[in-house]
């Protein structure tokens, strides 16, 4: 009785296996990838159906070339353009029936906000969940590479990191003798919340050649009290609090309250795109060399090569 | 017995605490600020001497203009919140009451998430008009809550006390919905914010503040012997010759109000018009005539301490206020409760 079971228990085992063979025939060889949690992804193929569940990894996706193959975003993905054509999957929480709807056969997410809910619930749809943490400058090439690994595009993901590497070194050359910057960098200015260890903006504003002044904080996004601005005395603030880079009046008053500091003295107060700074993704060059042009207006980005 | 001697010294007594309170915690911070520096200071800001030399220049906008409007916010946010305790304690006769019950504190911090929420550069007096959004907020809730628990001309406290929680609970819903829904980029703010924030107003605001909460408190403070006599139950203060639906009507007004405007300034912080009021009455009884300026006084003190400890305890890294109240108060308060459950258990 028991043996007639496990004869037809190693028949069921048995008959994946053509499946298999024709596949890894047709794609390249299965690999197993490690993700950011230190977990172990296999996937048999590249994936064809992607689903990202944060804007900087949309970027990245679209930045290596696999347009085609994402197929959900998350409602604050705005770039590239081609990205609003994608299907909404939801905002810091996805939407579990929409991401099934779409067949995924890999899914995309940032370490931290409901992680540990994506893990189980991707887990229980056997929906293969990759998880970075790009919370260096390092780390966010990294996950451009580890994507062009998965996805099969190895050569474009190398070839983009070595250009965003490129332009990296053009502005730490270009601001390298440059006296640094003393700079207050707001993400938020009510309360007033900065950048502390453990961004990948503490990479970022050191190499655009500035000194952030809450940059030994040992919280990544610390509410920071004003006297130790005010003692600190920043050279110059960034607002990276909206999507545009026009200072109203009503901010200029604003800041106007707190005139010992040089930088309302000085009138540097620079509003950037929080889109190019926030977002962990290809386009945080951009707002590299955005922070160095504005905290060092005289240095020329192109004629250093 | 209240007499007039107690009353007095009682009060003489909370009033040297507060002074001696806001001069210690003036003088702590992230920037250490010594006495002699700061009356230094002081001294040259009042005179019209020279100005202050370039290494004094700093430490004068410290002292004058990031901790005195914030030491002084926190004295008055703390006095509202332990008067307002007290009055609807009195009002809705029923010790858990405390300001945030009546849901008048979530309708102000909808409005005010909400003003966060556009992203307005609107300003109102030369200040964000975040407090006036807030206001609104609050004044809707109020009049809402209002209709619903008059009937027939007077005011039910059950309904009142029971249709405020409910109305809590929605605006929090409301509030909590809008966090989740909203762009990422915002999200941080809006929860700082809610856990209360006494760091953002400059002198001039914290003036109109203040003298619209004085005279909020002068209201509640006329009140103080209709509360007590409310506090034997309705019939009996009729019965004794109070105009039981104006006391209520008023302390109700004034308390909604006073509440709207600290929430629309300072955020939610928990804890003290609960605590202070119930600290209060154990140690010096239940009067309100002397109960009502002393959680002033008491409520102003605590919240000037917690703040300190909040802003200096990792600075310069601020840690929510609302965390320091509850962690702090908390023990204390049921040690005093442990202390004095032979009076509790007698009433």
């Amino acid at each position: 009785m028991r043996s007639k079971w496990v004869i037809i228990a190693f028949l069921f085992l048995l008959t994946p296996y053509p499946l298999l063979l024709t596949f890894s025939t047709v794609h390249a060889e299965p690999i197993t990838v490690t993700d950011d949690l230190g977990r172990d992804v296999l996937f048999l193929k590249p994936p064809e159906r992607i689903v990202s569940l944060a804007p900087a990894l949309t970027e990245i996706l679209f930045s290596i070339g696999l347009d085609e193959r994402i197929v959900g975003v998350t409602d604050y993905c705005n770039y590239p353009p081609k990205a609003l054509s994608k299907t909404r999957v939801g905002g810091l929480n996805a939407n579990i029936e929409t991401i099934l709807a779409l067949h995924p056969d890999l899914v995309v997410g940032v370490a931290g906000l409901y992680q540990q809910e994506n893990l189980t619930r991707f887990e229980r749809f056997h929906i293969p969940y990759f998880v970075v943490d790009p919370s260096s400058l390092d780390k966010i090439f990294a996950t451009i590479l580890v994507f062009g690994k998965i996805a099969d595009v190895n050569e474009t993901a190398v070839e983009r990191v070595r250009q965003l590497r490129a332009r990296e070194d053009r502005v730490r050359q270009s601001v390298r003798l440059l006296p640094p910057v003393r700079l207050l960098y707001v993400v938020d200015k009510e309360p007033l919340i900065s950048v502390g260890k453990g961004s990948y903006l503490a990479d970022l504003i050191r190499e655009a050649g500035g000194v952030n002044i809450a940059a030994g904080l040992e919280k990544a996004y610390p509410m920071l009290s004003m006297e130790y601005v005010i003692q600190q005395d920043p050279q110059a603030i960034v607002l990276a609090m909206d999507a545009d880079r026009t200072l109203s009046d009503q901010e200029k008053r604003y800041w106007d309250r707190w005139s010992s500091l040089s930088a309302v003295r000085n009138g540097r107060i620079y509003k950037v795109d929080r889109d190019l700074l926030n977002r962990p993704g290809p386009r945080i060059m951009d707002g590299l060399e955005e922070l160095a042009r504005l905290l060092h207006p005289t240095v020329d980005l192109q004629s250093v090569q | 017995m209240l007499t007039f001697r107690r009353w007095l010294f009682t009060l003489s007594l909370l009033v040297s605490i507060w002074i001696v309170t806001v001069l210690i915690c003036l003088l702590q911070g992230t920037e250490p600020i010594t006495l002699t520096d700061a009356i230094r200071i002081i001294g040259t800001r009042f005179s019209s001497g020279p100005a202050a030399e370039v290494d004094l220049s700093k430490d004068t906008t410290i002292l004058l203009e990031v901790r005195l409007p914030r030491v002084l916010l926190a004295g008055l946010v703390g006095g509202t919140l332990a008067m307002v305790g007290v009055t609807l304690q009195a009002l809705l006769r029923n010790p858990l009451a405390d300001p945030f019950v009546i849901g008048i504190s979530s309708g102000t911090a909808l409005g005010v998430v909400c003003f966060l929420l556009t992203g307005l550069n609107v300003s109102f007096l030369g200040m964000t008009a975040s407090p006036l959004f807030g206001f609104l907020g609050g004044l809707l809730t109020l009049f809402f809550l209002y209709r619903l628990s008059r009937i027939h001309g007077r005011i039910f406290v059950q309904t009142l006390l029971l249709g405020g929680v409910i109305l809590n609970a929605m605006l929090s819903a409301v509030i909590m919905f809008i966090t989740y829904m909203v762009d990422a980029n915002k999200v941080m703010g809006i929860v700082y914010w809610l856990m209360g924030n006494l760091g953002s107003l400059d002198l001039k605001a914290l003036a109109a503040v203040a003298l619209y909460a004085a005279v909020g408190m002068a209201v509640l403070f006329k009140s103080a012997r209709g509360l007590n006599l409310l506090a034997l139950g309705d019939e009996t203060a009729i019965t004794l010759g109070l105009d039981a639906e104006r006391t209520k009507r008023i302390a109700f007004f004034a308390s909604a109000l006073l509440i709207g405007a600290v929430v629309s300034v300072s955020g939610l912080i928990s804890f003290v018009g609960i605590m202070i009021p119930h600290v209060l009455r154990i140690l010096i009884g239940p009067d309100h005539r002397l109960l009502l300026p002393a959680s002033v006084l008491g409520g102003g003190i605590f919240l000037v301490a917690a703040d300190t400890i909040a802003r200096s305890l990792i600075s310069p890294i601020e840690i929510p206020v609302g965390v320091i109240t509850a962690l702090c108060g908390g023990p204390f308060f049921l040690f005093l409760l442990w202390r004095g459950r032979t009076i509790y258990s007698d009433s």
